[in-house]
Order: structure tokens, then C-alpha cells, then sequence
């Protein structure tokens, strides 16, 4: 043939490729859609849903565990509480004998303890996980519906025990990506008292929950001050670090712990729908004395104050700010959470920045 | 005026016929005025030759006479330098008329009998003109350096800039030095309750966060 043939074939050969190529990238693409597509159960998404009308509906008292399962295969650390719930008034949550119980209205509780979902939680949850069912299983010697959140490579990173008859979350698990529960939330004991008259459903008397719930109990809600976008913004313009998003985390609530604008403790919680992670932001240094028994670690020139309990736990103190992040889920969401935060300030750029800002200040009449 | 009258001036302007001229002569020879007064015609009409002729070369000596200069430079304000090979005679006569004459001359136009009227107006205009420009083209000349004097405001503009500059960002760099910020100690008891509040367990606290931390009041 000649060189033209030659050339000519090499063309339709490539070209015969590159529609191949193209044709291969839809069907893996439009499978992946489909899969998107139908990734979450309507079924499974209502029995979250409903989950969260149960915990206000249904009276119950019992003993919730949680328990965190830490790296290297360590004990795992468990808290027991002793909880009990009247519907219409609220939730008694006690730390043991002796302790003072924790009182949580209904009316004040949005997101309390194994209510479900709020919507703009689930609504979180759906979008970054697949929500489907899961066979049924027991818990408590109770029947529960099981329902799972499953990543994008289909493992579980979340599962829900689901009671059949009151439709109550009995306990929630978090996962790994090798399987492995991570955090256990749930019911030891549960009772599920008559739901007649308030007063019959009120702690027994005798419990050590009873007895802290007849004094008079510490009433327990989030800080009130809760910061939109606007004032979120002021406090940026302002020079306070608030970062707007984590890696895979939305930010999902942001409240304040004074009304004043000057002081107090910004409390960020960012979340997937299924994990959470928490950083408080506060003006000042740290008092590293008071750290003892903390590891300490470096991060980006910082001195990173970590500890593994209940919770994963890192303080740190950078260009005249205290970070103080709480996480759940696995110890990478916590160290991913550290590495997206403000490090090593103090720079030439940062600093000049800063005096800018603190030169206008002193010039303004008004400020 | 003279006892010839208009015929004096016909005379030194050569306008006078071949027997008006002789009996012209024949009184100057008699009469000392008027002999006097065509000496100073005569020698006005040969300055007056001498500002009529065509625009001076480059470097000719036939330039604007000093008076000329002087008045030029009055109008403007600049310093006076020394003039070069080809600049302007030295501007050190007074004002007044027509005082000096160059002292070399090109080409020799002697006073002669050729009638032509010294400086009329098209010669006169163009020898204003070519007065100008050679004033103007020799260094330094009366008019002041626009130019230069907006180079240097431009450059004292710019200075006092960069002087401003360097004052904000200094003064920025040192305000923005770290100050002393009060020790806090994070109440993480109260963290941890807050955390589970807002991600959905239960209200508790960290148990050996209690055990390795003293217990702080809340923020």
C-alpha cells in the first residue's frame, strides 16, 4: 500500500480508538450514575427519618453505652449513662450515682441523643452516603430493622439499629473502612415505660438517676448564640480563623459561647451526615502546663496537643488562637481535620496583614 | 530737517536723477548740515541692509544682536550659561535701538546703489521668525524647561510614595507583632458536652479527659 493508504488507516485506527475510549467512559460513567442514582432506600431514609419523631413519642428509660474502639488495638473506653425520657417534657441523662443529671427539653433538643436525624442532617447523610437496608437483626433482646450507610466503594461506614415495635434508634455504630466499629452509641438496658401521665414516667425513685432527677437538675442545651453566615463573615473580617469547610465536611451548625463580640468561644461543627467533628476557636495562648498527659506532637511547626478517648481529641495554639478539635469516627477524619486548620502563623504576609488591621483599628474614630 | 529736504534721502537712496544728484552734491559740498544729516542716513540705511538680508546660516554671524537676546531672556526665568562657538553674542548691552552691528559679516553686502528698500514687511516677518528659532535652538535659551521641572516633580511625587510605603508597611510589621495573648485553659468538659449536642449523642463527658485535665469553668 502506499504511504497515503498507510496514513489514511492510521487515522480511522485512531480515530476507532478515541470513540472506544469514548464509548467505554460512558457506560462506566452512566453506570456510576445509575448507582448514584438508586444509592439510597427510600424505605431506609424514612426509618431514619421517623427515628427522630420516635425519641420525642416514645417514653423509655434504660442505660445508653458508648464505647470507642481506638488505633493499635488498644482497651476500648466505654461511658455509661443512665437516661430516661417523658414525652412531652424532656430527657434525664445521668453520669452515675452521685452525679448530677443532665436535662434536656424536648422542645430545646435538636439533634439529642439517639433522636434520629434532623433533616438537614439526613439530608447530609444521603448526599454523601447510600442509605439502604440491611437484614434485620436484634438488640436488647428487642427486633430491629437494620439500615446502613455505605460509601461510594460500597462499604459500610455507618450502621443503625432500628427498634421494629416504636420505631426508636437503639444504637448506631461507626465504622472503618476495613469493617471494623470504630464508635458504638446505644442502649444497654431500655425500657419502655407506659406513657400515661408524665409524672409515672419520670426516673424511679431509688435510681441514682431518680434521685438526681428530684433535685434540681442542670439543664443541658447547646449554647444558644447561633452565628449565621453574616456573622460568621464579620468574625472572619475581624481576623478570627474560621475555616468554612473541612476535608468531606460541610459545616452543619455554628454557635458562639458569649453574645459578646469579643470574647467568648466559637464552636464549629462540620459533619458528613455521619461523622462530626467539632473545633472550638478561642482568642489567647495555651497554657501548656495544664496539658499533662497529652502527647505531644508537631503539625506544621505548631505544637499539637493530641489525646485518644471517647473522643479523638488535638489542641494546639497558633497566632494568638486556641484550636481545640473533637472528632469522631476514625482517627484519620481527626488528623485531616488538624492538617486543614490554621498552622504556622506568624508569617511575614500574616503579619503584616495583622498590623494593617490593628493601624485601622487605632485610627478609627468609631471603632 | 535739511535745506534739501525729501531730495536728501532720494540722494542717499540713489533715486535722484543724473542733474538733480549734481546739484544735490554741489550743496552738500557747502553745507555742513546737510552733509551731516546724509552721513547719518547713510549709515542707518546700511544697518538697516544688514537686518534685511536672507535668513543667517548655522553658525553665521548675522544673529540677533544683544539687546534682541536680553529681552528674550527677561520674559523667561532660567540661569544664563556660557554661550558656545555658535550661540548669541553676549547680551550686555542695554535696550535701545539698534546699537551693534555684527562685527564679522557674510558675503560682504556693502552699502551700494542697488535700490532695494530695506526690510519690507514679508523680509521683515521672515527674519523675526528666523530670529526666534535661533534664539531658541542655542542653549540656554530665555524659555523655561517645562520638561525637566515635571521630571522632577514626578520623581518627588514618587519619593514622597515610597517613603509612605515603606513608612505603612513598617509601622504594619511591628503593630502586627504577636502581643502578649492571656493563657486560656480549653474547658473541655464543657466542649465535649457541646460536641455531643450538636453531632447527636449523648451528653457526656470525656471520662479520661476528666482524669488528665483540671476540670475548668466553663468559657
Amino acid at each position: 500500500m502506499t504511504a497515503r493508504t498507510w496514513a489514511a488507516l492510521d487515522k480511522a485506527v485512531l480515530a476507532c480508538g478515541l470513540a472506544g475510549v469514548l464509548v467505554l467512559a460512558c457506560a462506566l460513567t452512566g453506570d456510576a450514575a445509575v448507582a448514584r442514582r438508586a444509592a439510597s432506600d427510600p424505605e431506609a431514609v424514612r426509618l431514619l427519618r421517623d427515628a427522630a419523631e420516635a425519641a420525642r413519642r416514645v417514653p423509655y428509660e434504660g442505660v445508653q453505652v458508648v464505647t470507642t474502639w481506638n488505633r493499635r488495638g488498644g482497651r476500648p473506653v466505654t461511658s455509661r449513662v443512665d437516661i430516661a425520657h417523658t414525652p412531652g417534657e424532656g430527657t434525664y441523662v445521668g453520669a452515675g450515682a452521685g452525679a448530677r443529671a443532665a436535662y434536656q427539653s424536648d422542645a430545646a433538643a435538636g439533634h439529642g441523643p439517639l433522636t434520629g436525624f434532623t433533616a438537614a442532617m439526613l439530608e447530609l447523610l444521603t448526599r454523601n452516603y447510600a442509605v439502604v437496608r440491611a437484614d434485620d437483626s436484634s438488640v436488647c433482646g428487642r427486633a430491629a430493622r437494620v439500615v446502613e450507610a455505605l460509601r461510594r466503594d460500597g462499604t459500610p461506614a455507618g450502621r443503625f439499629w432500628i427498634d421494629a415495635e416504636t420505631g426508636l434508634m437503639l444504637q448506631r455504630e461507626l465504622l472503618d473502612g476495613a469493617g471494623r466499629t470504630i464508635t458504638a452509641t446505644g442502649f444497654d438496658q431500655v425500657r419502655f415505660t407506659s406513657g400515661g401521665r408524665p409524672a409515672e414516667n419520670t426516673p424511679a425513685r431509688g435510681t441514682a438517676l431518680g434521685t438526681a432527677a428530684a433535685s434540681p437538675t442542670s439543664n443541658v442545651s447547646p449554647w444558644a448564640d447561633r452565628l449565621d453566615p453574616a456573622e460568621l463573615g464579620e468574625l472572619r473580617d475581624r481576623g478570627w480563623p474560621l475555616p468554612s469547610a473541612l476535608p468531606d465536611l460541610m459545616l452543619s451548625d455554628a454557635r458562639r459561647s458569649t453574645t459578646r463580640p469579643t470574647d467568648g468561644t466559637v464552636h464549629l461543627t462540620f459533619s458528613d451526615g455521619l461523622e462530626s467533628v467539632s473545633v472550638f476557636v478561642q482568642r489567647g495562648s495555651l497554657d501548656e502546663e495544664r496539658l499533662t498527659g497529652w502527647n505531644r506532637t508537631v503539625t506544621k511547626g505548631d505544637t499539637v496537643f493530641r489525646r485518644q478517648s471517647l473522643r479523638h481529641w488535638a489542641v494546639w495554639a497558633d497566632d494568638g488562637y486556641v484550636y481545640t478539635v473533637v472528632a469522631d469516627g476514625p482517627e484519620g477524619t481527626a488528623e485531616r481535620a488538624v492538617d486543614a486548620l490554621p498552622h504556622g502563623g506568624g508569617g511575614f504576609s500574616t503579619r503584616l496583614r495583622r498590623g494593617l488591621h490593628r493601624l485601622a483599628s487605632w485610627g478609627d474614630p468609631f471603632g | 530737517m535739511s535745506c534739501l529736504g525729501e531730495r536728501l534721502t532720494a540722494l542717499v537712496d540713489g533715486e535722484l536723477g543724473h542733474d538733480e544728484r549734481d546739484r544735490a552734491l554741489a550743496h552738500l559740498a557747502v553745507c555742513a548740515r546737510c552733509r551731516a544729516e546724509a552721513e547719518a542716513l547713510r549709515g542707518l540705511k546700511s544697518r538697516l541692509r544688514g537686518l534685511a538680508d536672507p535668513p543667517a546660516r548655522e553658525g553665521a554671524d548675522d544673529l540677533p544682536t544683544g539687546d534682541f537676546v536680553a529681552r528674550l531672556k527677561e520674559l523667561g526665568r532660567q540661569t544664563p550659561t556660557a554661550p558656545g562657538p555658535d550661540d548669541l553674542p553676549p547680551p550686555a548691552r542695554p535696550s535701545g535701538g539698534m546699537t551693534h552691528a555684527p562685527a564679522r559679516r557674510r558675503g560682504g553686502d556693502r552699502v551700494s546703489g542697488r535700490s532695494h528698500r530695506p526690510l519690507d514687511g514679508p523680509a521683515r516677518t521672515r527674519r523675526h521668525a528666523a530670529v526666534t528659532a535661533a534664539a531658541f535652538a542655542a542653549e540656554p535659551v530665555g524659555w523655561p524647561d517645562r520638561s525637566g521641572q515635571a521630571r522632577s516633580h514626578r520623581r518627588r511625587y514618587l519619593a514622597v510614595g515610597a517613603v509612605l510605603f515603606l513608612g505603612i508597611g513598617t509601622a504594619s510589621y511591628f503593630a502586627g507583632g504577636e502581643q502578649d495573648a492571656p493563657a486560656v485553659n480549653p474547658a473541655f468538659d464543657r466542649f465535649a458536652v457541646e460536641h455531643a449536642l450538636t453531632s447527636g449523642d449523648v451528653p457526656i463527658t470525656d471520662p479520661l479527659l476528666q482524669q488528665a485535665v483540671q476540670t475548668s469553668p466553663g468559657p
